[in-house]
């Protein structure tokens, strides 16, 4: 029922590839759906490197030369809700949603960079950010191969929003049922 | 041999200048570069290249720069792509990183430092035994000069030149 209250915005980043990243991706959009506007970035088809006139942009007034990367960011720019869906191969994000942060959080949206040079958070409006990650390994394989994924969300990605920003991470795995997944999905999202 | 790993887009920039200094150092020895810096590279058969190269080196040099606290996102595909979780090169004994950090070394420690971790933990394990992980950053490029980049091609160029000894 519409209460005449506009609904916050939430945006899931999403690297598909797999079944259970995109059965992730659904739970996902159905349990945010109650309470939020939802938009869903496909990270299929997006560029994952960053281009040589982007780069030359990237200091500018106007740091963003494509359309899919300019929707992202003025997603981003109203989003309450920042979700990112994430299969982990070697260490880190996956190369599709590590190319999005690259391309897409940049001056202005990510973080403003100040006359003294110095970086300022661009986020503060995001609320939480959400991780669902599929990854096979075993806790103490991540520990001892770093985590970098978890760092890049949860610490680099988290300094840039605000100072309530809350941060959730969702484990799930390649081979896991969808009612596995949805009980992942919607026993994190209770504290949303 | 050595393998060195380029990843910027822009040929008028300090990494691409870094890629020049290490490869000058590497004058003389056998070297396979692999190149990220085309975002429409076709990668069909280079995954095979390049992981072949790698079984034969004794070093690599990774030059790229540090975006969002870890490596760009091409470079993020080749580590999937070639460093599978079953890949193993033992013949690689030094592994040099050349690094440019847009904030300060105390943002960089904040933010985790993922990129470094994913060298040290992720790709020194599969290499040799003994290897040796060296990280050459530039912290602050924002707001350095000429003198800082100046002392820090120096020091790659040092540092790349010690692979040979």
């Amino acid at each position: 029922m519409d209460d005449g209250n506009p609904r916050a915005t939430a945006v899931i980043v999403a690297d598909r590839r797999g079944r259970a990243a995109s059965l992730a991706t659904a739970v996902l959009v159905e349990r945010l759906s109650a309470r939020h506007r939802v938009t869903v970035v496909d990270l299929a088809g997006f560029g994952i490197a960053m281009t040589g006139p982007e780069r030359r942009a990237y200091e500018s007034d106007e740091p963003i030369l494509d359309a899919g990367v300019r929707s992202s960011a003025e997603a981003v720019a109203r989003a309450a809700v920042l979700a990112f869906v994430t299969p982990l191969q070697s260490s880190g994000l996956s190369a599709p949603v590590k190319g999005w942060l690259d391309r897409v959080l940049v001056p202005g949206v990510g973080f403003e960079i100040g006359d003294d040079g110095r970086m300022r958070p661009g986020l503060g409006h995001v609320q939480r950010l959400i991780s669902v990650t599929v990854d096979d390994r075993s806790r103490l394989r991540r520990l001892r191969e770093g985590d970098s994924a978890r760092r890049v969300i949860s610490r680099a990605l988290r300094l840039v929003c605000g100072w309530s920003t809350r941060t959730s991470w969702i484990r799930i795995g390649s081979g896991a049922s969808a009612a596995e997944i949805s009980d992942a999905v919607t026993g994190a999202a209770r504290r949303w | 041999m050595v393998t060195v790993v380029y990843c910027h887009p822009l040929e008028a920039s300090l990494t691409a200048a870094t890629r020049d200094v290490a490869l000058e150092a590497l004058r003389g020895v056998a070297t396979h570069l692999v190149d990220l810096s085309d975002p429409d590279r076709d990668t069909t058969g280079l995954t095979e290249t390049d992981a072949a190269a790698l079984s034969r080196s004794s070093g690599l040099v990774l030059v790229y720069p540090t975006w969002w606290s870890g490596p760009p996102g091409a470079l993020q595909r080749w580590f999937d792509e070639v460093w599978t979780p079953s890949a193993h090169f033992e013949s690689i004994e030094r592994i040099i990183v050349c690094t440019t950090h847009g904030s300060s070394k105390l943002v960089n420690s904040l933010e985790g430092e993922s990129g470094k971790r994913t060298v040290s933990r992720y790709l020194r394990p599969r290499c040799a035994r003994r290897c040796r992980v060296e990280w050459i950053a530039l912290y602050g490029l924002d707001r350095c000069g000429p003198d800082r980049r100046a002392r820090h091609l120096e020091r790659v160029g040092q540092r790349v030149t010690s692979l040979l000894s």
